[in-house]
């Protein structure tokens, strides 16, 4: 017989305010672990889909503020429908240096058009370059030959149209060979055909908008490295701006950063509820157990053993509910995370991450009974001697 | 030297901004090996002064000395060890703890000291078998009758051999027959050395007891000391 047997015996014979303290810490611990499991996964998934593609950098020509743009690089004024270019010979000039630090060219010429009464734009690619600068591209049907076109997926909703239906642009009837699956970017409202065929259709020869350059293969990234050759460019090309994507990349990291900041946020206030819970309920077991307490001072329970008793049992509770909460959280994230975050990544059984949850448990269990214990230990024997 | 001086105790106690004095200026000597019965009318002041002799009511004013020791000068916790080594305690209506076996309930004053399991299950299957409950040791409260619970509960007071033991109306939820043989069991204790004071109302159990205070008003008002008791 020790303290820990007294606790554990009072906790069997009040199941109906056990099962109400564990619910309290499994309700904070699930929804901790869930939203920790989420961001976790976004976390994983948003870095393998910035490492696949490498660093990236734009070289566009120097802009004032424009309202049409393509991944952040403004292609004409809404007033003027006429876009900036740059001369086609950079490439030429970034091919002759390739090998140094750029390894994939892709130009572009952009232009907004109109079509069916909608503001569209079309972007003219070497398809060949696009490829291999985004891994993830996954074209439904054909690439493009001569007087076809690709559609992003939000363009093909937008104009009704699916891969063999035909579709004006500019005067010019071009048949939709494919469409782009969904990338979750800008690219999926753009409509795509060759380089040479959209200078040809908007008589902008030798022209282009601006270049995707890869400056850094996928998992080599080296800011040093990077600053040297983006350097190097804006000294070769003066006159144009060399902008490294890694703003977007920033951009996209600050979006689940934020998820996991509001994460955080509902954990809290969660985990403070969660608390409360604890705390009212201890602090009513206290009062309902005022002739225990009593008997247990009368035979020579020093405070400390009446503390140790309470915080044993809010122990007790706190660990089974962590580890409930841990179960349940994981498998709440797994499930809820193809709706909220639409993850390709896996959620897996994280063991740290359980360890944290019964930690947390623990300390959220400890300092909310820790009140009820103390009141409990400085009840006045003689007081719970008279209610005996 | 005495085993229990209570010297010139008073006790004052808030009663919702009104002074009301239990105790007055209280002196009282106790001797080792004594059974003492505390009588007076409700109110008297009875319960109080076996609360101040049991070292969980600090007088207002005097001392009190069990064993030469001034309980209310030592620290409270230093006062919960003294309770533990030094006193036993039986309540009204049993008191035991409701989710605990009756070994449990013996065991827990050991569950504070330095004993072993074993040797806390050998302490108190000693005391069951001495107040005749061996084969019920694993029963709850709920599953003994209000007997076998006075029997439990005055063998938790006495499983660490305590010099004294505090009863506040121990036959009080008893019938007359289990009382008598409660007080029975008390007199064997008493005979075997241990100190028992005791507050009741019941006149039939005075014949068991070697002295009655008289509690009035918050005085003593009459010590008899008996002759043969039983």
């Amino acid at each position: 017989m020790h303290l820990g047997n007294i606790a554990v015996n009072n906790l069997k014979v009040r199941k109906i305010k056990v099962l109400f303290l564990i619910l309290g810490i499994v309700l904070g611990i699930t929804t901790v672990v869930t939203l920790t499991s989420i961001t976790l996964a976004m976390q994983e998934q948003l870095e393998d889909n910035l490492n696949a593609v490498g660093q990236l950098a734009i070289i566009t020509p120097v802009s004032d503020s424009l309202s049409l743009s393509y991944n952040g690089v403004s292609v004409a004024s809404t007033t003027s429908y006429q876009s900036r270019t740059i001369s086609e010979k950079i490439v030429e000039k970034l091919e002759d240096i390739a090998g140094q630090g750029v390894s994939v060219i892709a130009p572009k010429l952009v232009q907004p058009v109109e079509i069916d009464s909608q503001k569209m734009l079309v972007a003219g690619v070497n398809f060949d370059s696009e490829l291999r600068l985004k891994p993830y591209w996954l074209v439904k049907g054909n690439l493009p030959n001569t007087k076809q076109v690709v559609l992003g997926l939000l363009a093909a909703e937008r104009l009704g149209l699916a891969a063999g239906d035909t579709v004006d642009i500019n005067g010019s009837r071009f048949v939709v060979s494919g469409i782009l699956a969904e990338t979750g970017t800008v690219e999926d409202k753009l409509i795509y055909m060759a380089l040479p065929e959209a200078q040809r259709l908007f008589k902008r020869a030798g022209e282009i908008t601006f270049i995707e350059v890869s400056i850094m293969p996928p998992g080599k990234e080296d800011v040093y490295r990077e600053q040297a050759v983006i350097k190097q460019l804006e000294d070769e090309f003066p006159g144009v701006n060399v902008v490294p994507v890694k703003d977007q990349k920033q951009a996209r990291r600050d979006i689940v950063d934020r998820f996991a900041k509001f994460s955080v946020l509902v954990s809290v206030v969660v985990l403070v509820i969660g608390g409360l819970i604890v705390l009212t309920t201890m602090m009513s077991s206290v009062k309902e157990r005022t002739r225990e307490i009593g008997i247990f001072r009368a035979i020579g329970f020093r405070q400390s053993h009446i503390i140790k008793v309470f915080l044993t049992e809010a122990l007790i509770i706190s660990i089974v509910g962590g580890v409930i909460g841990y179960f349940s959280g994981i498998l709440l994230a797994k499930f809820a995370s193809p709706f909220i975050a639409q993850l390709d990544v896996q959620i897996g059984w994280n063991p740290g991450l359980g360890l944290a949850a019964v930690l947390t448990s623990s300390f959220i269990g400890l300092i909310a009974s820790a009140y009820p214990a103390y009141l409990a230990a400085r009840l006045d024997p003689v007081e719970a001697f008279r209610s005996l | 030297m005495s085993l229990i001086e209570v010297k010139n105790c008073t006790k004052i106690y808030d009663s919702g901004g009104t002074a009301v004095e239990a105790l007055k200026e209280v002196d009282l000597t106790i001797e080792e090996g004594e059974f003492v019965a505390l009588i007076g009318p409700s109110g008297s002041g009875k319960s109080t002064l076996l609360t101040m002799l049991g070292a969980l009511n600090p007088p207002t004013r005097g001392k009190v000395l069990i064993d030469g020791i001034d309980v209310y000068d030592l620290p409270a916790e230093r006062r919960a060890d003294f309770r533990s080594s030094y006193i036993g305690f039986v309540f009204q209506q049993f008191q035991l703890i409701p989710y605990l076996t009756a070994i449990e309930n013996v065991m827990l004053p050991l569950a504070i000291l330095r004993y072993s399991h074993a040797e806390q299950v050998k302490m108190a299957e000693n005391v069951l078998e001495k107040v005749g409950l061996a084969d019920k040791a694993k029963r709850l409260p709920n599953q003994l009758s209000g007997g076998e619970q006075e029997r439990v509960a005055i063998a938790r007071a006495i499983v660490n051999q305590p010099p004294i033991v505090f009863a506040d109306e121990p036959t009080g939820s008893l019938d007359t027959k289990t009382g008598e043989e409660i007080m029975k069991l008390f007199h064997t204790l008493n005979q075997e050395g241990l100190t028992i004071v005791m507050v009741t109302h019941n006149e039939e159990n005075l014949k068991y007891v070697k002295r009655t205070i008289v509690v009035r008003d918050g005085m003593i008002e009459n010590s008899n000391f008996h002759g043969d008791v039983a």
